[in-house]
Parts: C-alpha cells; structure tokens; sequence
C-alpha cells in the first residue's frame, strides 16, 4: 500500500514536471511555415502553424504579410543591397495563395496590392483556437524562379505575421492581446518587442539550377518588408472597414 | 467580448466576398478592365506567367484574349506573349461580341513567360484572358501569374 502511494506520489510529480516542461516549450514556440524551405521551381502546399495564443488566452485571427518585393529590403551576404528583387527572382508576387479551411476560424480572405497580387492573408472569427494547441492556416506556396544568371543561391523571404487574441487598437498591443511575430526594428506600431529580430516566419527558397561560373560558391539573398508595406497591409481590411486593429 | 465583435464584423464582410468573387473567373483566366477613364490608348496590362513542371514538363504557354465590354468601332483587345527569341500575338477581331480571339502559343518549355494586354484606341475595355501552361501532349501544367503594370 505504502509503496503503492509512494509510486502514485512519485508519478504525479514526474507528470507535473512533464506537463510544466511541456508548457515552457509550448509557450516558446514561434508561429512558423511548416515547411520554411523549398526548392526552386516547386510549388507545395504548405501551413502557417500557430504555436500558442496570448498567455491562457486563445487566438482569434491571424495576419500574415509576405514582402511585396517592390520596396523591400535586401540584404546579399548580409549585406545591404539597393538593386531590385528582379535581379535574384524572376517572378515573385502574388506566388502565396490561400488555402480555403474553416478548420480553425470561420473566415478568411487573401490582401492584395493595387494590381491584385495576394501580399498576404488573414483568417478569423467563429471558433478560437484554444491557447495552448497548434493551428494551421494553410496556403499554396507557388514556385519561385531564382534568376539563373543571379549568384544566389539561396532566396530567404522573411514573413510577419499577427496571431490576435483580442481586437484592440495598435496602443493596445501587448502580450495578453496579439502575438507579434515580425521585425522588432522597422519602426511600426506592429513590430515585435524584442532585443533580436527574431520575430517573423520565413521562406527559404534553395536554387536547383547551376551558378555561373563566375559566382563561386554563390551567395545568401535575404528579403525583408518595408515599414511602409507593413503599415499598409497588416491591417485586416475588408471592402474599406479595417476589422483589425481598431 | 472582442471575439464577438470580430464574428460580426467577419460575418457582415463574409456576404461582400462573396459577391466580389463573382468578379473574378475561374483558374487561368483573369480580367479587369483598361483604361477605365477611356483616356489612354496606350493602356498596357503587363503580367508574367511562370509555367512549372508537375505532371509533366511544360512544353508551351497557350493563351486569348476576350472583350467583354459592348461593341464599339475600331475599339479592339490584343495579347502578346514573350519568351526569350520567341513571342506571339493576338487580337480578338470583333468588338464585344463575347468571343475570345484565336488561341496563340509560345514553345518556351518551363520558366516565366511576360504577357501583355493592350487595344487599339483610347476607351475603357473589359477583358477576359484565358492562359494555360501545357505538355506537348497537351496536359495542364502548374501555372502561376502576377499582374507588373497594369496602366
């Protein structure tokens, strides 16, 4: 009996440690891409995976924007590069699509720019994703087309992304209202608060093709939006009204 | 609270979607309409197209062009296809009458193809482009587009 309730002791124990263990790794998991790398000239089906809501609060809508490409900042190397995105990629734009899926929320719909390429996407309302389970918002990631005469070898897209837990204004953003997984120094009301830029999802498109001979073992391209594009489209706009933020 | 108010107003919009998707056709076609204050002759729609090996390797880019907008004189829709060494023209030969122009295509195999859209004359016209990445056997490849300029 004794060693009965000695077991019974020792089990709840090992599973409260667990279960704590389980929470803190919880709890620290970014909303990611399931599959954040690619080859070139391939077109997948792919999730935005939510990885927790706002403290013991569930998410209640998402907003992702992928880099337009038209102002964006681009990096070669790390270092920073004002020639346009044409001279690495051929024919990004409107290549991620949403998938339909009331899976997790009731309603969704793709942003566009002024020539209707889909910049982004959000989904929201009906059911809330519980706090501490994963969500998937899937998309069909289309095939990107490296410049085969670039010295890229790798094309990283950088995604920000908003997992909303209460609908506020932008002055009310904080931990318990929306998870901010974008850049931490773009200067926005939505860029994330932290001492590294280890917000934002990402897109790493890998070249299949052969590097000129000239480019030696190629480089690291890297893209990243602009503050102007992020004010523009990380609000949630339906036919004029804004939904998020207030 | 503010989950309530986001079902509300995602279910007032919901019917909106709804109603502009009516716009916009099914896959591989898009339309829009040019020149929509019938001012600039020289209105030019300019898109690219990027044709992916899936269920089999792309041999060319097919693709018309419909005027969807009434009759009027002299008043007509064109599309050209390029690719490398390679391009293809056409017009669709008569104003408004809901027919699409004669097919071109473009033998590029795989890869971006730029596409344009134009007219004769200074008016507002609604089109409709049809556009299909194709096998040499004539099987539906992956096809991709975005819209560049469109003024």
């Amino acid at each position: 009996m004794l060693t009965t309730k000695r077991f019974n002791l020792s089990t709840q124990c090992v599973l409260a440690i667990a279960v704590l263990a389980g929470t803190t790794q919880i709890a620290s998991a970014h909303t990611r891409l399931e599959t954040a790398t690619v080859n070139e000239n391939t077109r997948i089906t792919n999730n935005v995976i939510i990885g927790h809501g706002c403290g013991e609060k569930n998410v209640i809508g998402t907003s992702i924007v992928f880099p337009d490409g038209v102002d964006s900042t681009i990096t070669v190397d790390g270092a920073a590069n004002a020639g346009p995105l044409t001279a690495f990629v051929q024919n990004w734009g409107n290549l991620m699509q949403q998938n339909y899926s009331r899976a997790i929320f009731s309603f969704q719909d793709e942003k566009t720019d002024s020539n209707s390429n889909v910049v982004g996407f959000w989904a929201g309302g009906g059911n809330s994703l519980p706090h501490h389970l994963n969500g998937y918002i899937p998309f069909r990631s289309g095939a990107v087309v490296i410049e085969p005469t670039s010295c890229a070898k790798s094309v990283k897209f950088y995604i920000s992304i908003a997992d909303i837990c209460e609908i506020t204004d932008t002055a009310g953003f904080n931990a318990d209202t929306v998870n901010l997984w974008t850049h931490n120094a773009l200067g926005t009301a939505y860029d994330r608060t932290s001492t590294t830029d280890d917000g934002p999802a990402s897109l790493t498109v890998i070249r299949t093709s052969a590097l000129p001979s000239s480019c030696g073992t190629g480089v690291a391209v890297e893209v990243k939006p602009s503050a102007a594009q992020i004010n523009r489209d990380m609000p949630i706009k339906l036919d004029g009204s804004q939904i998020w933020p207030k | 609270m503010p989950h309530r108010l986001f079902q509300r107003v995602a279910a007032t919009i919901f019917t909106v979607i709804t109603l502009g998707y009516a716009g916009i056709s099914g896959a591989h076609e898009a339309g829009a309409t040019m020149d929509p204050n019938g001012t600039t002759a020289s209105f030019t729609g300019y898109a690219l197209v990027t044709c992916i090996d899936d269920i089999g390797v792309t041999d060319y880019l097919v693709a018309s062009i419909k005027d969807t907008s009434p009759p009027q004189d002299k008043l007509l829709v064109s599309l050209q296809i390029i690719k490398g060494s390679r391009a293809a023209s056409t017009t669709d030969p008569v104003s408004g009458d809901g027919n699409f122009s004669p097919e071109v295509r473009v033998q590029g195999g795989s890869g971006v193809y730029q596409v344009l859209v134009n007219k004769t004359i200074a008016g507002a016209r609604s089109f409709v482009v049809s556009y299909h990445c194709m096998t040499a056997s004539n099987e539906h490849t992956a096809t991709e587009i975005v819209v560049k300029q469109f003024e």
